[in-house]
């Protein structure tokens, strides 16, 4: 029986180790077709020198480098499907939460202002001790689980503002809470805190660590919540304004307050 | 669009990282060929070829990626100049080193033109030792899953398996020393 390959094995004469040999140099000159298992059998029994010449153009670990990117880009794509679908479920989480909290927000906006007073008459009376205060208030806020709270409160201005500290209404968005407080002084909002912030990711901290000081001074040089978005910081940028619009109800109810 | 940017920096980050550690190993086991051990120095040398180019086309990825996503606001300042982000800046500072130090093990080698003396060579690809581990240290810095028990959990068995070829090697550069006076 003639084989296919004749060209292939010159002679059978020849010692069959040589012929071997030949066979599976032809085969990786014209390329071979795939990793037969001649070829990744041979990488055990020749020596490196023996395959120079053929190596040139193939790899001596072709199988291993192709399972190496293949398992690099399978590791990868598995991995971004991953987080893709832990963030979708921690956000779902989050949206439960916050649509729970702005269910009792909306419930009890009738009582902030009541709530507010309360913590304005408290405020008043130990004003001094601005440490006691601000526990007092937290302790306040916590207690009636409410939007907003006062540290202190003075003269009312023409803008409408009570001098003071005001702590804005929680809003929790898909990454999480933020909330601010503000300070007024001469009816001016001088000054802007980050009380909470997304904070569960690194990616949420850098992100807020940039935009935050944006929306800071974006709410002082307009004075109000009606500010620019910052690009990239949707979520937070939309928080922060419900949190800040909150806290300025806050310092003009309390004006309001005073003035009655 | 730019949540899927996130997502794939931190797959190839966290590839990138692995693939360099991968590296690592397999070139320090390359080296120490000549310990009499039955390795396959070619299958050795050219998978870690392999691994060598792969950690830079993740790492490549890994920049892009991060520089598209506008929600970080990178800068291609923050990419090339150390110590230039606006914030986490020491993180960031060992992510670029890393970078360079990757880029020029990768580029010095690949197209064999820039070192013709292999002293200067193998000093100057030993720079992946230090980059591999700015890199371990960058990841774990700033990555978002840094915290979850998963991450250091993979991190810390990939640099406990990088150990054994380094002490591989190290030995063998020790028995290697004690050998030469008797040569010259
Ligand atoms: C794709 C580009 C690369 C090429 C062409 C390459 C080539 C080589 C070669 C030829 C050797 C053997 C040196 C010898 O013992 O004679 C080697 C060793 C080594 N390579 Fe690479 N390499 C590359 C990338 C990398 C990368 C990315 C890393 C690590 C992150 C790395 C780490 C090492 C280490 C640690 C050794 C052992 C050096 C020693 O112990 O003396 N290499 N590499
Ligand atoms: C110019 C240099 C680099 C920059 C600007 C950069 C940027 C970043 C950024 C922004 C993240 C956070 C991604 C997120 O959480 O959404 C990150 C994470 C990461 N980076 Fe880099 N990187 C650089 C170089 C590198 C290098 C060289 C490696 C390794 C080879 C690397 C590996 C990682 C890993 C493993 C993470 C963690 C991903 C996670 O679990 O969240 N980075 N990098």
């Amino acid at each position: 029986m003639i084989p296919m390959d004749t060209e292939l094995r010159p002679n059978a004469s020849i010692d069959p180790l040589m012929q071997e040999r030949l066979a599976r140099l032809a085969e990786r000159r014209t390329g071979g077709a795939g990793s037969s298992s001649s070829s990744s059998g041979s990488r055990h029994t020749t020596a490196p020198s023996a395959q120079r010449p053929a190596s040139r153009k193939r790899h001596a670990a072709q199988g291993s480098r192709t399972a190496a990117v293949m398992m690099s880009v399978g590791v990868a794509a598995g991995l971004t499907g991953y987080f893709q679908r832990a963030d979708a479920a921690a956000a779902a989480d989050a949206a439960a939460a916050s649509s729970a909290t702005a269910s009792v927000a909306t419930a009890s906006t009738a009582a902030t202002t009541a709530t507010a007073t309360q913590v304005l008459a408290t405020s008043t009376a130990s004003s001094g001790s601005s440490g006691a205060t601000d526990t007092a208030v937290q302790t306040a806020t916590d207690a009636a689980n409410t939007d907003a709270a006062i540290a202190s409160a003075a003269t009312v201005s023409a803008t409408g503002l009570a001098d003071g500290t005001y702590t804005g209404a929680t809003d929790t968005n898909k990454w999480g809470p933020v909330q601010v407080q503000i300070t007024v002084s001469g009816g001016v909002i001088t000054d802007v805190t980050a009380l909470q912030t997304p904070s569960d990711d690194g990616k949420s901290v850098r992100i807020n660590n940039q935009a935050v000081p944006i929306l800071v001074s974006e709410t002082l040089a307009a004075q109000s919540a009606d500010i620019d978005s910052v690009s990239g910081a949707t979520y937070t940028t939309d928080s922060y304004k419900v949190s800040l619009q909150s806290a300025i109800d806050l310092a003009k109810a309390t004006a309001q307050q005073a003035a009655a | 669009m730019n949540d899927f940017l996130g997502y794939v920096t931190r797959s190839t980050g966290i590839v990138a990282t692995l693939l360099m550690l991968a590296s690592l190993a397999w070139g320090l086991l390359f080296s120490a060929r000549e310990t009499g051990t039955r390795l396959r120095p070619a299958w050795w040398l050219d998978l870690h070829k392999g691994l060598g180019g792969l950690a830079m086309v993740f790492t490549g990825i890994h920049l892009v990626t991060a520089f598209a996503d506008t929600d970080l606001g990178i800068s291609l300042a923050t990419v090339f100049v150390p110590g230039a982000a606006g914030y986490e800046s020491t993180a960031f500072t060992w992510g670029v080193l890393a970078f360079y130090g990757l880029a020029i093990v990768v580029f010095s080698s690949w197209p064999k033109l820039l070192f013709r003396t292999r002293r200067t060579w193998r000093a100057v690809h030993l720079l992946s030792v230090p980059a591999t581990v700015l890199a371990c240290v960058h990841a774990y810095q700033l990555g978002s899953d840094a915290g979850t028990p998963a991450f250091r959990v993979v991190l810390v068995l990939a640099v406990a398996a990088v150990m054994y070829p380094l002490a591989f090697r190290v030995i063998n550069v020790v028995a290697k020393t004690r050998q030469a006076p008797t040569r010259s």
